[in-house]
């Protein structure tokens, strides 16, 4: 009996140890695609890649192009999505995200020549180029078109918060530094509270009201080499709060200019830069 | 058997208490330990440059060397800021003039004296100072590099 069992069990345990095909086509894919859920992307890459010399797909391409993208290497994402041919389902898709990559690679140049390209085309990808083209002059130098044509590709619901974006790159809420100079040199630390430095403004004003204060006790009661050294403290801290509060203005305007900037990129980051979402990994 | 059980329990026996015997570890008296109770101080590594590179530096580098010898370096690294208010003066005086270093010193002094909410003004360097930097304060628009606060700054 007891032989018996050992033998059966023998029999099931060699009928089930079949050999598994780790290079087979199929089960390099699966790995590949768990690699790239895992967001292991340049191994995901490589398998991909063996993938490919087997059968040539497609998606299979643009997911490669998608993972030099993902890891940053915008060079090698751009070179990937060039290699899809105009009869591609992909084709378009691989111009915005070609698009996509030169606006966060920096390269102005060629973003701009392609967004024009994309526009002229008059495919049904224009309107994502000229949303992304608009909003990316916010963050560079070039004149802004009017408000009609600068709001016209965007739906509705983003046109109250793009419109926005636009009110403020051509009206920025900067603080006057003239202003601000001016509002310290009439009362110590008024300059710094114009500029919302509020602890500031009112230490500039405790301190040289209270060296003022001193100089004037002293030069009242014939103590004049006090009097003076309180006096010239004083007119120290009086002379570098007005030169503070001009500073805190300069300072007060490159905060809003990076907030502006970082308002921008964050809203662009939640419209996936005008891009289709791709979700590989259900 | 009983000489057999009475053999084990003794061995036994002798085993436990080895184990207790060699358990003590209080052979050596303790003694007071001799630590060092001084905070590392940054002027460890401090810069004593008396080179005269400007006729402002005549009066300037000795005034600033002195004040880190005799009190700075005495007293213990205080200025929350980094860098420090007398090294904010000298190299202010390096990137600017004289006159501007003395204004923005000053200017300095008056940030220093505000213990309120720097938390949410300026960002902290690796040693949890508040970083305030010379560039940004030159009246130079393109030189301010603005940092948001609370941002932690490796170097």
């Amino acid at each position: 009996m007891r032989r018996l069992i050992i033998l059966c069990f023998l029999i099931t345990a060699f009928s089930s140890a079949q050999q598994i095909d780790f290079n087979s086509p199929h089960n390099i894919k699966s790995f590949a695609n768990h690699l790239f859920c895992e967001k292991d992307y340049l191994r995901a890459i490589d398998e991909y890649e063996k993938y490919l010399a087997f059968e040539k797909n497609d998606t299979i391409k643009f997911k490669i192009a998608n993972g030099y993208f993902l890891m940053h290497d915008y060079k090698n994402a751009i070179q990937k999505f060039k290699n899809f041919p105009i009869e591609s389902d992909f084709y378009f898709n691989a111009k915005l995200e070609i698009l996509k990559s030169q606006f966060l690679n920096n390269d102005r140049l060629a973003f701009y020549k392609m967004t024009e390209d994309i526009i002229n085309s008059n495919s049904y990808i224009s309107l994502n180029a000229l949303k992304l083209k608009n909003i990316s002059l916010l963050l560079n130098e070039r004149s802004l078109p009017s408000k009609i044509e600068f709001l016209s590709p965007f739906e509705d619901s983003t046109k109250v918060r793009v419109s926005e974006f636009y009110d403020w790159k051509l009206n920025p809420p900067y603080k006057s530094e003239l202003v601000s100079g001016i509002l310290s040199t009439i009362i110590p630390g008024a300059g710094k509270i114009y500029t919302e430095e509020y602890g500031d403004g009112i230490t500039a004003f405790i301190l040289t009201g209270l060296l003022g204060y001193l100089a004037y006790r002293n030069f009242e009661n014939d103590h004049n080499f006090r009097g003076w050294v309180f006096a010239g403290t004083g007119a120290l801290f009086y002379a570098g709060n007005i030169y503070g509060s001009v500073a805190s203005a300069q300072i007060y305007n490159a905060r809003i200019n990076f907030e502006f900037k970082e308002g921008v990129k964050l809203f662009l980051e939640q419209k996936n830069f005008f891009t289709p979402v791709y979700e590989y990994c259900k | 058997m009983i000489k057999n059980k009475l053999t084990f329990f003794c061995l036994l026996f002798i085993i436990l208490f080895a184990f207790k015997a060699f358990t003590q570890t209080d052979w050596v008296r303790w003694d007071k330990a001799d630590l060092p109770y001084e905070i590392h101080s940054i002027h460890e590594e401090r810069d004593y440059d008396l080179t005269i590179n400007s006729p402002s530096d005549l009066i300037l580098k000795p005034l600033v060397n002195g004040y880190w010898f005799f009190v700075s370096d005495v007293d213990g690294a205080n200025c929350p800021f980094s860098p420090s208010c007398s090294s904010f003066f000298l190299q202010a005086s390096e990137d600017t003039n004289p006159a501007q270093a003395v204004l923005m010193f000053f200017d300095r002094f008056t940030r220093d004296t505000n213990i309120a909410n720097r938390h949410n003004h300026y960002p902290r360097v690796k040693d949890g100072r508040f970083y305030d930097p010379v560039s940004d304060y030159m009246l130079e628009t393109e030189k301010i590099n603005y940092i948001p606060p609370n941002t932690y700054l490796d170097k």
